[in-house]
């Protein structure tokens, strides 16, 4: 009896390792970061039924780093249409997107998180005039997409090079949209 | 030592261990088979297969995830389930008068302090069975990748301590493992409370019902009062990641006197058990 529960235990282990090296085979953890017209292919591989017309990658810079959100661009330079905002916002955040929306005639937001979904349900508030829309609708057009990530004072080099690795998690976060608007 | 032996078999062999263990292995597999496994059943065609950072072990596991059914019936069930193994052997023995057959050869000291040391053990056990399990098994179908803050879908946010904060972004597994140790102490000690006030509840099931009731009463209490400090739930959930020495060294204090006090007082006293 013994013997067999060390047997079994033995089968175990192996089918488990079996899996987890299949797995980790099979996604090794990133090491490149993808290029914008990467994001751009994989987009269209996958039949992505909204228009990215130009994905604006916003990567971080001290000037720019404003109350703890990150913009690379200039508000004032902005003439998109719409605008899909994914990540989630801090409160001393909502100054500088106010400030965007004012510029932007449609919005469309989008948040994949539920968690901080009680500051972006605030800021909807916030903007209700401007904001139609809390999730994207297959025939709407998105021309930008605007990362956004939670900074602290000083970002740690750990951050900053996960915020340069930003390109490919804005295809990440953008999958489950993708899903759902091709299941629609 | 051979007395806390004997104890700590009575307690593995025990039914109320393998009914723990039982209802802990439901819990783990439960959360695999209905969110891991089916998330990766949905999004198991991912279009880049060379990286994978969406979805990684680390927001897919049981304790990965903050709203959602799994960890918040284990993070409800765990001080009752904690309690089932061993935390009535004391009442048993005194009931049975299996108590008198020990005490002959062994001192008042050393039994108290091997019940409060097994119950701790088999307490911890039964705490971390669960998201240990349900990690092993999680990490059959998701990678081991790194967490990137960035995707946002880790509840680890700018808003956890600090510490936890950096620790789980760069060392994934020490985070895992740091938590585990915090839930095993605070799970165990919370159990012997249920040692600790057998002479004063009577009943067996409000007995162990006890630590159960305390554990949800501060959780209540810290949510009314807000005297600053996070509640057990809070500590003891690695999703939000809010532990810090201070609350969990009081809470240690705490439960740890709360335990061993009835039983210095029955040492001194002598007389009854």
């Amino acid at each position: 009896m013994k013997k067999l529960g060390i047997f079994l235990m033995c089968v175990l282990v192996c089918i488990w390792g079996y899996f987890t090296y299949q797995v980790n085979r099979k996604y090794p953890a990133p090491n490149k970061v993808v290029s914008k017209e990467e994001i751009k292919n994989v987009a269209l591989i996958d039949g992505l039924t909204f228009k990215l017309k130009a994905i604006k990658i916003f990567e971080t810079n001290d000037e720019l780093v404003e109350n703890g959100v990150i913009f690379k661009e200039n508000i004032n330079s902005l003439e998109y249409k719409g605008v899909l905002i994914y990540g989630t916002l801090r409160n001393d955040g909502k100054k500088n997107i106010k400030e965007y929306i004012d510029k932007i005639t449609s919005c469309v937001f989008t948040s994949n998180r539920t968690y901080n979904g009680v500051l972006m349900d605030e800021f909807i508030e916030l903007n209700k005039s401007l904001v139609n829309k809390d999730s994207i609708s297959s025939n709407e057009s998105v021309d930008i997409v605007i990362p956004m990530v939670h900074a602290r004072n000083n970002m740690t080099v750990q951050e900053w090079n996960n915020f340069k690795n930003v390109k490919l998690s804005l295809y990440f976060s953008l999958y489950p949209t993708i899903q759902k608007l091709k299941l629609n | 030592m051979n007395l806390f032996k004997i104890e700590l078999k009575r307690g593995f062999i025990g039914r109320g261990f393998i009914v723990a263990v039982l209802i802990s292995i439901i819990l783990a597999v439960g959360q695999f088979a209905f969110m891991s496994l089916k998330t990766m059943i949905n999004y198991g065609n991912f279009p880049m297969k060379d990286v994978m950072s969406y979805f990684t072990i680390y927001n897919r596991w049981l304790l990965g995830t903050g709203s959602n059914f799994w960890p918040f019936i284990y993070l409800m069930m765990i001080p009752l389930l904690t309690t089932v193994p061993y935390g009535l052997s004391y009442y048993e023995d005194l009931q049975s008068g299996y108590i008198n057959n020990i005490l002959i050869r062994k001192s008042k000291r050393a039994y108290y302090f091997t019940k409060l040391g097994v119950n701790f053990i088999l307490s911890g056990i039964i705490a971390i069975i669960s998201p240990v399990i349900n990690f092993l098994l999680t990490m059959t179908v998701f990678p081991l990748v790194k967490p990137m803050a960035e995707t946002f879908t880790f509840e680890v946010s700018v808003k956890s301590n600090e510490f936890i904060y950096s620790l789980f972004y760069n060392h994934p597994i020490l985070y895992l493992l740091f938590y585990m140790v915090i839930i095993f102490i605070v799970m165990g000690l919370l159990s012997n409370l249920a040692i600790a006030l057998t002479g004063i509840v009577k009943n067996r099931f409000v007995l162990v019902l006890m630590p159960f009731l305390i554990y949800q009463l501060v959780t209540i209490a810290i949510q009314i009062f807000k005297p600053g400090i996070y509640s057990l739930s809070v500590i003891i959930n690695p999703v939000v990641g809010l532990v810090n020495i201070r609350d969990f060294m009081l809470y240690a204090t705490v439960l740890s006197v709360a335990g061993i006090l009835p039983f210095i007082k029955k040492i001194r006293q002598g007389g009854e058990y």
